[in-house]
Order: C-alpha cells, then sequence, then structure tokens
C-alpha cells in the first residue's frame, strides 16, 4: 500500500533550492517517516555530504538509488542528481550503475538556488516512488520523476529497476520534462528514461531508447490533433457522455522503440486518464470500476510536459495497493 | 455463438461478379446454412426485385434491417459491387423508416466491393463470421492482389445501457478499385474521419450519425490522422509469450465521446507479418481462454503507405457479447 506525502501535512520537511533538501525530504517520507506519517520502508544505508542512498525495502532482489543534494550541477543546488546501483559497500562504489557515472538523471527541485519552500508530493511504498515538485519554474505545474521497480510482464524479472527523470541540466522547461510524455503512433524513447537491464538480464542498462506507451490512441484527440505527439491527457469529454465513466489506461513501458518493439511493463500506481485537463482540480480523488473496481486514485494536476502548448497533463496515481510483478 | 463461413467450406456458396451472388451467399450463411454449416440465425422477410433483398437480425428485439440490391444497381461498377443499406424499420423492401444517411452513407448507402470483373470469373476467398446479430465479411476481389476488402454490419457493443440503436455499418464507397476506399481495417488515430454510420446517437435522439474506430494506436507505426490495424510489438511478444490485442472501440459523431467497441473483431499489436491468413492464435493474458482467427492482409490505407494491415476475428464459443 503506497503511502501518500505531501508538503502541506503536519511537520513535513521543507522543499528549497538549498541543498540537501530533497535528500531530507526523500529520507522522511522513505526511510524515516514524520509526524503521523510512517516511513514507506526504505533504508538509507550511505550518505556522503549532502548525498544519500535509498535502498528498496521487503523482498526480492533489491536496488540502490543514489542521489547527490549537493547542488552537483549547472543548476546549484536548484537541482539534484540520481543513478541506480545493482550492489553497493559505499556512497558512490558499487556495481551495476544505470545510467552512467557522468549521465546521471537530474531532479528539478527548484526554480530559485535559495529557501523559497515548494509544494510538494511524493507517492512511494517500498519499492517505487513518484515525486511532484511545484518548482515555481512555471505557475501552479509539478515538475516530476519517478524511481524504483517497474511491474515486468515477464515473470521471475530480476531487473525491473528503472528511473525516468531529466536528462537536461539547469533547464526551466517542461520540454526536458518526461514522465508523462509519450507519442502517440510508433514507440519513441524517452531521453530521461534509464531501465536497469532487458528482462533478458544481459546488456547492461538501457537509456533513452525506452519509454512510455500510453493508452490507447483516445488519449490524444483535440489536444493536439494533427500532430504525431501525446501528452498524458484526451479530448474526451468527462464524464464519457455514454457510460458516464471516467476513462483510464495503465501507463505502460516499452524497451525496444522500433519493430520488434518489446512492452517491458507498466508503471506500478501509475496510469493514463483520456478526459481534457480542465475537468478536473488538482487532488481530486475518486475510486474505480469495471476492470479498476477496488482501487482508488489520486489526480495530481498539472504536471509538465514537453509537448504543447499547454505542456501540461494530468498524473493519475493510484492510492489503494500497488501490485508487483513476480 | 459465431460461426465462421468460408469459401472452401463444402457446398459453400460461389462469388462471382455476376448479379445475386451476394444475395446467395446471403442467403446462405445468414438465413439458410449450407452443408455442415448451421445458419447465423437471420431471417430474409422482404424482397424487391430480381436479386434484391431485405435480411433482418434474429434473437430478441430490437432487430434491425440491411438491406441488398445485388441488381447491378449502379451503370458503370454494374454487378461488381452490391449496395447495402440499414434501416430501423421495414415494411417491404425499400420502404421503411431510419434509413442511416449521413456521412458515408450519405447516398443512403455503401457498397460491398464482390469482384474486379462483372463476369463469373470466381472470386475467393472470402470469409464470413456471424452471429445473429453482427457479421463481418472479408472477399478478395481482384482489385488489390492478395488483399481482402471488409465489410461490417450489425450491432455493435454500446457502452450506453439501453441502447437501442446500437447498430452500424462500414462498407465502401461506390464504383471504386481503389485499396484507399476501404476503410474498414482503418485505425483511426487523431483527426476525425467518417469511417462509417450508426442508426443513432447514444442518445437514441433520431437520425443516423457519423462513426470512426480506434484500436491501440500507441502501438502502431502509423503516421498522423489513421492507418491500418497492424502494430510493431514483436511475436509473440518475447518478455512473456503474449498475443497482444485491443478492443476496437467506436465513437459516434466526434471523438469527445466513446459509444462503444465492436462485437467479433479486435485491433492486433503485432507486425502484418506475424501470421498468415486464416491463423487461428490462442489468447494470452485477458484474453486467456479465447481464440482468434487472422484474416490478412487488408489493403494498403491511411499513413504509411504501403503498409497493410490484417483483422483479428474472434471465434470463440459464446463469445460477442451483447451490451444490455
Amino acid at each position: 500500500m503506497p503511502t501518500i506525502y505531501k508538503s502541506t501535512d503536519a511537520s513535513a520537511p521543507v522543499l528549497t533550492g538549498q541543498v540537501n533538501s530533497l535528500v531530507n525530504v526523500l529520507d522522511k517520507c522513505l526511510v524515516a517517516g514524520y509526524g503521523s506519517k510512517t516511513a514507506a520502508g526504505w533504508t538509507k544505508p550511505y550518505t556522503g555530504t549532502n548525498q544519500a542512498v535509498f535502498l528498496q525495502g521487503g523482498s526480492g532482489v533489491l536496488k540502490y538509488f543514489q542521489i547527490d543534494d549537493n547542488g552537483p550541477g549547472a543548476g546549484l543546488a536548484k537541482e539534484a542528481r540520481i543513478w541506480g546501483f545493482e550492489t553497493m559497500t559505499a556512497y558512490n562504489t558499487g556495481t551495476g550503475q544505470f545510467p552512467a557515472a557522468a549521465t546521471a538523471r537530474v531532479l528539478r527541485k527548484s526554480a530559485t538556488a535559495d529557501a523559497t519552500a515548494r509544494d510538494w508530493i511524493v507517492a512511494a511504498d517500498g519499492k517505487t516512488a513518484h515525486v511532484f515538485i511545484s518548482t515555481g519554474d512555471k505557475a501552479a505545474v509539478y515538475f516530476s520523476f519517478s524511481f524504483g521497480d517497474l511491474y515486468s510482464w515477464y515473470p521471475g524479472d530480476l531487473w525491473k529497476g528503472y528511473i525516468v527523470a531529466r536528462s537536461t541540466e539547469n533547464s526551466a522547461s517542461t520540454s526536458v520534462e518526461w514522465l508523462y510524455w509519450w507519442q502517440t503512433n510508433a514507440l519513441t524513447g524517452l531521453p530521461g528514461m534509464t531501465l536497469q537491464r532487458s528482462y533478458t538480464g544481459f546488456g547492461g542498462f538501457i537509456n533513452a531508447t525506452c519509454g512510455n506507451a500510453g493508452g490507447n490512441g483516445l488519449l490524444c484527440f483535440a489536444v493536439n490533433a494533427g500532430s504525431t505527439n501525446g501528452v498524458g491527457s484526451g479530448g474526451v469529454s468527462f464524464p464519457n457522455p455514454p457510460d458516464g465513466d471516467l476513462l483510464l489506461h495503465p501507463l505502460r513501458i516499452f524497451q525496444t522503440p522500433s519493430a520488434p518493439g518489446i512492452l517491458r511493463g507498466r508503471y506500478r500506481g501509475l496510469y493514463h486518464q483520456m478526459h481534457t485537463v480542465a475537468s478536473f482540480n488538482d487532488q481530486d480523488t475518486f475510486s474505480g470500476i469495471n476492470e479498476f473496481a477496488g482501487k482508488t486514485f489520486l489526480m495530481i494536476k498539472s504536471v509538465g510536459n514537453p509537448f504543447g502548448p499547454p505542456e501540461v497533463s494530468i498524473a493519475v496515481v493510484e492510492t489503494s495497493t500497488w501490485d508487483e510483478s513476480a | 455463438m459465431p460461426t465462421v463461413y468460408r469459401d472452401t467450406d463444402p457446398s459453400a456458396p460461389v462469388l462471382t461478379g455476376q448479379v445475386g451472388s451476394m444475395i446467395a451467399l446471403l442467403d446462405a450463411c445468414l438465413v439458410n446454412g449450407y452443408g455442415s454449416k448451421t445458419a447465423a440465425g437471420w431471417t430474409k422477410p422482404y424482397t424487391g426485385a430480381a436479386n434484391q433483398a431485405v435480411y433482418l437480425q434474429g434473437g430478441s428485439a430490437p432487430n434491425r434491417y440491411f438491406q441488398v440490391d445485388d441488381a447491378a444497381p449502379h451503370v458503370t461498377a454494374l454487378a461488381r459491387e452490391c449496395r447495402i443499406s440499414v434501416w430501423e424499420t421495414m415494411s417491404a423492401y425499400n420502404t421503411g423508416t431510419g434509413q442511416m444517411n449521413v456521412g458515408a452513407f450519405a447516398s443512403g448507402y455503401m457498397v460491398i466491393r464482390k469482384s474486379a470483373t462483372a463476369d463469373a470469373t470466381v472470386r475467393a476467398p472470402w470469409v464470413l463470421v456471424a452471429d445473429q446479430k453482427t457479421f463481418y465479411f472479408w472477399n478478395i476481389t481482384g482489385d488489390v492482389a492478395g488483399s481482402y476488402f471488409g465489410t461490417w454490419w450489425g450491432d455493435f457493443y454500446s457502452f450506453r445501457p439501453g441502447n437501442n440503436f446500437k447498430c452500424g455499418a462500414i462498407g465502401r464507397p461506390e464504383n471504386s478499385a481503389a485499396a484507399s476506399n476501404d476503410i474498414f481495417t482503418l485505425d483511426l488515430e487523431q483527426a476525425y474521419f467518417a469511417m462509417g454510420c450508426a442508426l443513432r446517437l447514444y442518445t437514441g435522439v433520431a437520425g443516423a450519425v457519423n462513426l470512426c474506430q480506434m484500436g491501440d494506436s500507441v502501438l502502431t507505426s502509423n503516421t498522423n490522422t489513421a492507418g491500418p490495424t497492424q502494430g510493431v510489438l514483436n511475436f509473440p511478444h518475447s518478455p512473456d509469450g503474449g498475443f497482444y490485442l485491443s478492443p476496437l472501440y467506436l465513437m459516434e459523431t466526434s471523438f469527445a465521446a466513446v459509444s462503444g467497441k465492436h462485437r467479433g473483431i479486435w485491433h492486433g499489436v503485432h507486425p502484418v507479418a506475424s501470421f498468415a491468413d486464416g491463423n487461428v492464435i490462442a489468447g494470452t493474458g485477458p484474453y486467456a481462454g479465447r481464440t482468434f482467427m487472422i484474416v490478412s492482409p487488408s489493403p494498403s490505407v491511411g499513413s504509411p503507405n504501403p503498409l497493410r494491415g490484417y483483422s483479428v476475428v474472434e471465434i470463440t464459443a459464446g463469445q460477442w457479447p451483447s451490451s444490455a
């Protein structure tokens, strides 16, 4: 069962454009807990200066996610960097690093390198975390990243770690926000996605030639008619007039972009909704029906994406249990 | 349950470019049966002049009417084509109410292309899969070498409970041999496209409406607007051995409302080269326990050309669910 952590919670940690503030937020959400919120069940086995390694909890093959929040790049403390590792013995010492040391994924924290507090939402369980930050770069828009395990369609997949974040440093633009972006046809890689390995286990990490495959084609009507680009929203009226439904689809992940394409699986707890962005408010909640019966959901509006205007999507986060693949 | 009728069945009817051959085929499949094949459960309440007939759905009401003019109705196409029209009620051949008459059916009809030539040349293969409410028909006419043209007529699965007008059709425009007019296996992507027609909008307000269909476009290599029903996933899908399908959703009038889906055909998201015509594939994942048949290829339609598509038709006993 995931926990939804918010900057508006009592005793919530404060996220700013200062060093270590993101490590502190993740530490409180994933490892330590705060106020009435229990931690998601991760540990923090290694640290550096404003740097930390977070290790998944629970059973199975656990992956390490290392975050450098010491102002590591051109964005200074506006941004942090993230990598995954398969094994570690100390901060920045380990094997199976993904992506390579020189091509860290970038986590945008704040539009300004100062003490201005930024609203955030973290949805996490012991294996996966989705992070949304209202950085101040674009009014009322969350920038986002995600890391942990995906839900693999390959039984016994031992290599299902991933990171989706930015591949560009020191940018205030939504043009490098990849979590809620895909194309309506053919599979086009996300510059900001890294998979730990192929489902076969061979060949090391997969970088940028993997990506999102949203719902079916219903998703993109009207929002961007005439373009091959898609966003995490759609043109269907809400509620869908014939039956009153809210149309959802799992947000799928592929690992081979061209024929023969391969779908690796899907995100745990992230979905695509097919209605116009204007249909909903930030943090609307709803319960699923039909194939989503028994599940509950939270909407996060708006989430930046590269396409537009309007350059925004709605993220749909499941607030009931995120299932784990075998 | 759906029945598969083929030209290779013992005692199967023969399709040619002569008047009446489509009537004979529909009589045999829908109304009378032939050889060991039982009929799909339709009736033929009315006939007109020679080679003109009306077919009526079977089963519980409401039942809708499908009129066929196979008497060489067009001065140029002659018996290469027959006209098909759809009516809510009828009291005699060509007499009734609620005839579909907008968009692709603006003339009141579309056509089934029977043959490239108006003669006795036998056209095969053909495949008709039907139950008492719906049929899908594929035939190789000789216009495009090795390519099936396609037709749908009958009920779809409506997402609107109590929709009494969940009936539509997709045919071809009249007097055309062009592959590009074979819109039955077209997967809409973004821009609006009036592929076919339904008797009424889901609200039931009188008047026919445009209809278009949409599969899992994200998993195709089509570019923009519309392209053939095919895909890019390898087959069998290597991580899990899967056979991946999407419903073919239907939208009436505009893409702001998802009205339903086809009852018996699906969008296969593997490349057309993955399958041979007639392959029978066991369903996987959410479709485990169900059985599907490939009809392939369809002609090159939409973008990009010359990519071809194919149809996936469910042949599982007891399937083709009807909406409430």
